[in-house]
């Protein structure tokens, strides 16, 4: 069975480079944007099965992402998980109201991000491969 | 000849003068009824004609006339011998000094303002009818003694017969209450009332023969000279003057003098009425001082001043009124103009403020504004009071209008300044916090790949130092956390929602939450919370971060190895509440720092110590907390011994409101 696809929205290169390390360690594909605008067409293209999305983005915030996923038919099934360094307090709410399954504040703790995602893909997957 | 002047054979004929009819009758009908025969002339041409026909006893005399004035007329009758006896009394409305010497240097004996009062006019009327009689009488007299004698004695028997004469007299000038005194060109009293005894204590044959400026000790404000010389010149003196009494008190008189001339026109007699204006004097001043205190104080403090007459619905305003509103002064002032001048949507209510202070005869407050000529805007705070009439009912409402536009205005921009600083601090800590977070976001994924051996197996030293990289990155994020929660605080925006709480699960939440920071020292955390305790009023998540607050403090300062318990109970008092303590094993803090512990931004900070803490903000904030959830908080501690915080939070009645 091939490796699950995540596409992740994050404009900042480090975190980016952090994200592939990891999830790629965990068996996950990683495609990534960094920009709301490309997002939907990212998705379609690489097929994600999930979504990992930054609030804060150049061309326009990450709520903004949420309702056109929503309103599309072939993406409103994709998982998202919003994962912002703004404050919990009033956009954890709004997050999920529009549609995110879960919402981690940054810095987040890598095992609970591993277990959102495997509970959402239905395939937990906690093993280590080491690079290489 | 009898030595009586005739004032009773026939009706004094008193000439009214004026060229408004209205007036002639309105004093005709003050006159009649008191025996007197009123006779009216439209114009001072008219009553010169009268006057040579059949001279009256007496004139009233108006001044402003058309054609010939008052003063033309008096200076006309004065000027004639044969009419210069007649005394006049100018009626007039102008109530003031120049008006008066005008009339007076015409030959006016007294005056009357308009409105005429009816008492005061037949006193006055009576009065120079007596001085009339007696001048009449004395002036006939006078010629038939200097015709028969001619003795050089003559001005002593003279004198001599002029008491007599006077004393005579006595009886019907003493009906008078003012101090009427005849005196000679020698100050030498001839003639002293019986208001004069009762005024100076002085008898009448005490001082008849004496000079009036000894006895009374007479101070005038004026030089006696100039009073003097005015008498002489316009045969009147009218001005007040200080006495004293036999008993050595003051008295202030108004004085009127007149000056009688014999037949060769030579100076005669003084002819003085004293009337007592002592009290009235003293009214006056404590009145205009009080009057004037009024005005500065309302000048100053733009306080405008007004009055409602119901009947005639007009207003009356002070000078600070007219500048409040911007208005040029109108009096009376239509109740219309001020209601235009209230912005419209503040009209209704003040007009329904005003109705409810007349229907209940009481008093009433406002804030309204008031709409200038350029649109702009004034902030009044107006309070009235009704006046009720005799009847009791409501004749006038007075009240106060206050300029409060500069008052309001500040307080207005001090508020939005504040606003404005609140908003700015919130987005600032916000922005701040956000910008904080995304490095260390990377850091930690950073610390946290290298940890995790992903990127090659560290070795055992390795691993620790990530260990500490990753316990400062836990820190820091606390950190912000604890200034965004205090930014909430502050600005309002943390919302406490009180709920059914179990203690016993949150205790158990907290425990498991900081069990591996605990193991990690070796500390023992332990949790005692009786299963029987009643359910919590209290927010679920505040109560488990206040609880972990307290745990995290309780293990930071607790030495490894120590132990750290949190323990709950009821505390039945009056009004039962949740005791929950938690206690530790650590080094105790001093009373001075117990007291202060709660404060923000307050850091512990001894020497021996671990260094960094935190921003100090964690207690605060579960003061905070605790007291927006209706609880206290305060700490108990034994240095060396340990520490025990504890709060309170209220029990759960079936009463409170339940969130679904």
């Amino acid at each position: 069975m091939s490796n699950r696809k995540i596409l992740i929205v994050e404009d900042d290169g480090d975190v980016r480079l952090g994200y592939h390390i990891l999830l790629n360690a965990h068996h996950y594909d990683t495609f990534f944007t960094s920009d709301s605008l490309s997002a939907v067409s990212g998705a379609r293209t690489h097929q994600a099965d999930l979504m990992i999305l930054d609030l804060g983005l150049p061309t326009g915030d990450g709520f903004v992402v949420l309702e056109k996923f929503r309103a599309n038919a072939d993406l409103a099934a994709i998982p998202i998980i919003v994962v912002s360094a703004r404050d919990l307090h009033g956009n954890k709410e709004r997050a999920l109201e529009a549609g995110a399954k879960a919402y981690l504040q940054k810095p987040w703790d890598d095992d609970e991000l591993l277990a959102i995602i495997g509970q959402l893909l239905g395939q937990p997957d906690l093993s280590v491969a080491p690079l290489g | 000849m009898s030595p009586r002047p005739d004032v009773a054979d026939h009706p004094p004929r008193i000439l009214i003068v004026d060229d408004e009819r209205p007036n002639r009758e309105l004093l005709k009908v003050m006159l009649t009824p008191e025996g007197f025969l009123p006779l009216t002339a439209a114009s001072g041409e008219d009553a010169l004609a009268m006057v040579a026909q059949q001279p009256p006893d007496l004139i009233l005399l108006d001044i402003m006339m058309p054609g010939m004035d008052g003063y033309q007329v008096a200076a006309k009758l004065k000027g004639d011998l044969s009419t210069r006896n007649i005394p006049v009394i100018m009626v007039t409305a102008l109530d003031d000094r120049n008006a008066r010497m005008l009339g007076l240097s015409a030959g006016a004996e007294d005056f009357l303002t308009k409105p005429v009062d009816r008492a005061e006019l037949c006193v006055r009327v009576r009065n120079l009818l007596r001085l009339k009689a007696f001048g009449d009488y004395h002036d006939k007299y006078s010629q038939m003694l200097e015709g028969e004698v001619v003795s050089r004695t003559a001005v002593l028997a003279e004198r001599t017969k002029q008491a007599a004469v006077l004393t005579e007299q006595a009886a019907l000038l003493d009906l008078a209450q003012d101090a009427i005194v005849v005196r000679d060109m020698d100050d030498r009293i001839l003639f002293w009332s019986r208001g004069a005894e009762v005024l100076y204590g002085w008898l009448s044959r005490e001082a008849i023969g004496r000079r009036t400026g000894e006895l009374l000790r007479t101070e005038f404000s004026e030089s006696a000279e100039k009073i003097e010389a005015t008498l002489l010149r316009q045969g009147q003196w009218e001005g007040e003057a200080i006495h004293h009494k036999r008993d050595d008190t003051r008295v202030i008189v108004a004085s009127r003098w007149a000056l009688q001339r014999d037949a060769a026109d030579a100076p005669r007699r003084v002819l003085t009425i004293n009337n007592d204006i002592t009290d009235r004097k003293r009214g006056d001043a404590e009145r205009r001082l009080l009057t004037e205190r009024l005005s500065l104080a309302t000048a100053v403090a733009k306080i405008g001043v007004w009055e409602w007459d119901l009947a005639s619905n007009t207003l009356t305003w002070d000078a600070t009124m007219f500048d409040i509103y911007g208005l040029p002064p109108m009096v009376p002032m239509p109740f219309a103009r001020w209601s235009a001048a209230i912005h419209p949507d503040d009209l209704p209510a003040v007009e329904a403020t005003l109705q409810r202070a007349i229907h209940e005869k009481g008093q009433a407050a406002a804030d309204f504004r008031v709409v200038l000529a350029d649109g702009s805007f004034r902030r009044v705070s107006a309070v009235e009071r009704v006046i009720l009439d005799e009847r009791g009912n409501v004749s006038r409402v007075i009240g106060v209008d206050m300029d409060v536009t500069e008052r309001k205005e500040a307080a207005e921009a001090l508020e939005q300044s504040r606003q404005a600083q609140i908003q700015f601090k919130d987005a600032f800590l916000s922005h701040v916090s956000h910008e904080l977070r995304s490095p260390l976001t990377a850091i930690k994924q950073f610390s946290s790949i290298l940890l995790s051996g992903v990127a090659g197996e560290l070795n055992k030293e390795q691993h620790e130092y990530q260990q500490i990289v990753q316990r400062n990155i836990g820190q820091l994020q606390a950190m912000i956390d604890d200034l965004l929660e205090v930014t909430r605080l502050e600005t309002g925006k943390l919302t406490v929602e009180p709920d059914r709480v179990s203690i016993s699960d949150a205790v158990t939440d907290a425990l498991d939450t900081l069990r591996g920071t605990a193991r990690g020292k070796g500390i023992t955390l332990s949790g005692d919370v009786p299963a029987d305790l009643p359910l919590a009023y209290a927010d679920q998540t505040r109560l488990r971060q206040i609880l972990i607050i307290l745990l995290d403090n309780a293990i930071k300062f607790t030495p490894d190895g120590g132990s750290v318990a949190i323990r709950a109970r009821l505390l039945q008092q009056e009004r039962s509440c949740l005791l929950l303590e938690v206690s530790d094993t650590g080094d105790g803090i001093s009373p001075e720092v117990g007291e202060r512990i709660f404060e923000r931004l307050y850091q512990v900070s001894e020497p021996g110590t671990a260094s960094r803490k935190g921003l100090g903000l964690g207690l605060y904030i579960c003061k905070e907390l605790v007291t927006r959830q209706g609880g206290r908080i305060w700490v108990e501690s034994q240095p060396e011994k340990g520490s025990i915080f504890s709060f309170t939070l209220p029990v759960y009645s079936p009463k409170e409101p339940v969130r679904s």
